[in-house]
């Protein structure tokens, strides 16, 4: 995910505004404890289920963690490093759809993978599984998405070139 | 800060000899260390300047994401039940298309789900070098419960995902219900996580995206906090030069149309005004054998032979007066019935045939069955096989529109759809519709 890059930030004015999102997380009023109890119970119960179904709960829980950690561990800081490169390289006044593209790209390479890469395909389960030719149609939706993408950056080099200032 | 209670504290009674020694030294090694810790903290929460990384765009994303993942826990627990039925859950008979459009829901949400959910991680993301990381038990437990919420959050889309696209290698146990019982655990996480947010979500509404650098948030800063008392660090803030990129509303924006993008180049797998831009769907309604996907073949439940064999009969026993097996021309000499019914399957795509055969309440008429009686029916595939057989539960056994189908779109079935005779009912999973079935049991 590609955004407003995390960068030294500049120098910003003391805020005078209350912190008020914060300061009321750790107020344990009755709501928050009505919804950690209830919650864990139903936590418990998932739990309960994945356990007593005994169908391999250990790979279950790598999977899960795992998917954790890599989102924290990878993914996080590589979008991240990427958002600051993208900041640093592309011009002021293409940031905003490059960024729009990047976002929609990722996103639809991640769901395509497994489509993309035909691992679901098999001669046994027939001609109607996975039936197009992916790696082609993600090519012809990315290139729909790069079409918006370049005719906002047009409009944006437009405005800025007619108003310099 | 945490304090860490000095030797000489006032509170704490004087201790001599070797404890007392021991904790004086364990002070002062942790207390720095803690110092360093939350320095450290500070400066690399200090790193995260990206306007998205605030509280209104969490908050956002946090209620978007809590009606998708509520939309799709109840239509799962549907699917879930109606494809394992215990005793006490009957999926109705009608309206004909409520199976169908509980599953596409369900695919369809969680695929609209997959940018929304990495962007919210992304957003609070820096909260993970928050310090202190535990003020309290309270804390402790909720934030234990990210666990469960993250990686639940995660594990879902991950295996719905690989599920739809029939890639099994990243999922080595059975699909159904390790999904549906860590649903119930992601559940459970958001509900402790409703209770530990909510309040600052509300805050951040209420407040709105700040009316900052971002030229899209422009207007709603005119228009937003002009109409409320101005911070004077609002007001400080609105002097800064404006970062380039994407704004708050802009980000949102762009993971709802993504959102959006996914679930048009997908729909029409299930969706048939949609089939036309259905690029990314795992499925495509109109191709297969008599232009009908199937998910398995005769190949794969290994019935090639047994299926076209000329012994055929159809045996119907059980709990009625007269048992009888029928050959494959006695059964097409039965009265006939035709209804149009979709075909729904697990991973999400459907579509809308028309069937013929024999219906079932008139065939167990036939046989002297007791009115409403639940029914097995049995495949020919190998009994060890899962989904071999199925139960036809009361209401769907009387329906007349539960036919033990002969024929598909206008010809005899093809061999990959159930030939010689297949279930075909209202409201039921694919996976529940036999095929090549050989034998009817009345319970």
């Amino acid at each position: 995910m590609t955004t407003t890059a995390d960068t030294a930030p500049p120098p910003r004015p003391p805020e005078s505004e209350p912190p008020a999102a914060e300061a009321t997380t750790h107020d344990h009023g009755a709501f928050f404890w009505a919804c950690l109890v209830d919650g864990w119970a139903v936590i418990v119960f998932g739990l309960h289920g994945i356990l007593s179904n005994r169908d391999n709960p250990p790979a279950l829980f790598r999977l899960l963690i795992g998917l954790n950690i890599v989102n924290d561990a990878l993914v996080a800081p590589v979008l991240v490093v990427v958002a600051v490169a993208v900041r640093r390289v592309v011009p002021r006044w293409a940031l905003v759809p490059v960024e729009v593209g990047l976002i929609a790209t990722a996103t639809l390479c991640l769901y395509a993978y497994p489509l993309v890469g035909g691992f679901g395909k098999s001669v046994r389960a027939g001609s109607s599984r996975l039936p197009w030719n992916y790696a082609h149609n993600l090519l012809v939706v990315l290139a729909a998405v790069w079409v918006v993408c370049a005719l906002m950056a047009l409009w944006s080099w437009r405005r800025t070139s007619s108003n310099p200032g | 800060m945490v304090e860490v209670p000095e030797h000489d504290d006032p509170g704490e009674p004087e201790r001599p000899g070797a404890l007392a020694r021991a904790k004086g030294r364990a002070t002062a090694v942790a207390t720095p260390l803690l110092e360093k810790a939350e320095e450290g903290s500070a400066k690399v929460s200090g790193r995260f300047s990206s306007p998205l990384h605030d509280e209104w765009v969490a908050a956002v994303l946090g209620i978007a994401l809590g009606v998708a993942f509520t939309v799709c826990f109840l239509t799962g627990l549907v699917d879930y039940l109606a494809q394992h039925p215990p005793h006490w859950f009957h999926l109705p008979v009608a309206p004909v298309n409520l199976y169908r459009v509980t599953e596409g829901v369900h695919i369809l949400t969680g695929i609209a789900t997959i940018p929304l959910l990495l962007a919210k991680l992304w957003t609070v993301w820096p909260k993970l070098f928050a310090w202190p990381p535990i003020a309290d038990i309270a804390q402790a437990l909720e934030r234990l419960s990210l666990i469960p919420l993250v990686g639940g959050s995660l594990f879902l889309l991950f295996t719905g995902v690989v599920n739809i696209d029939y890639w099994y290698g990243p999922m080595p146990f059975f699909f159904p219900t390790a999904h549906f019982w860590t649903a119930w655990m992601v559940v459970g996480a958001l509900v402790v996580h409703i209770g530990a947010k909510t309040a600052t979500a509300r805050t951040a509404l209420a407040r709105g995206p700040h009316p900052d650098e971002e030229g899209d948030d422009e207007e709603a800063g005119a228009e937003g906090v002009a109409a409320r008392p101005e911070p004077a660090g609002v007001a400080a803030r609105l002097a800064t030069p404006r970062p380039a990129g994407l704004g708050r509303r802009g980000f949102l924006a762009t993971l709802f149309a993504t959102a959006g993008l996914l679930v048009v180049v997908v729909a029409g797998e299930t969706v048939a005004p949609l089939r036309k831009l259905a690029l990314l769907a795992p499925r495509n309604p109109t191709v297969g054998p008599q232009s009908l996907p199937v998910n398995q073949t005769a190949v794969e439940a290994g019935v090639t032979t047994s299926a076209v064999d000329p012994s055929y009969r159809l045996e119907v026993s059980g709990n009625c007066r007269s048992p009888r097996s029928f050959t494959l021309d006695q059964l097409r000499a039965l009265p006939q019935r035709s209804a149009g019914l979709p075909i729904t399957c697990v991973e999400g795509w459907s579509a809308a045939a028309a069937w013929r055969g024999i219906s079932l309440p008139a065939l167990l008429a036939l046989v002297g069955a007791p009115a409403g009686s639940p029914v097995e029916v049995v495949s020919l595939e190998d009994g060890s096989r899962l989904y071999s057989s199925s139960v036809v539960d009361s209401a769907h056994a009387s329906h007349p529109d539960t036919l033990l189908a002969l024929e598909l779109n206008g010809a005899a079935l093809d061999l990959d759809h159930g030939y010689p005779l297949r279930l075909i009912a209202p409201d039921r999973p694919g996976v529940l519709q036999t095929k090549w079935v050989h034998k009817v049991v009345v319970l």
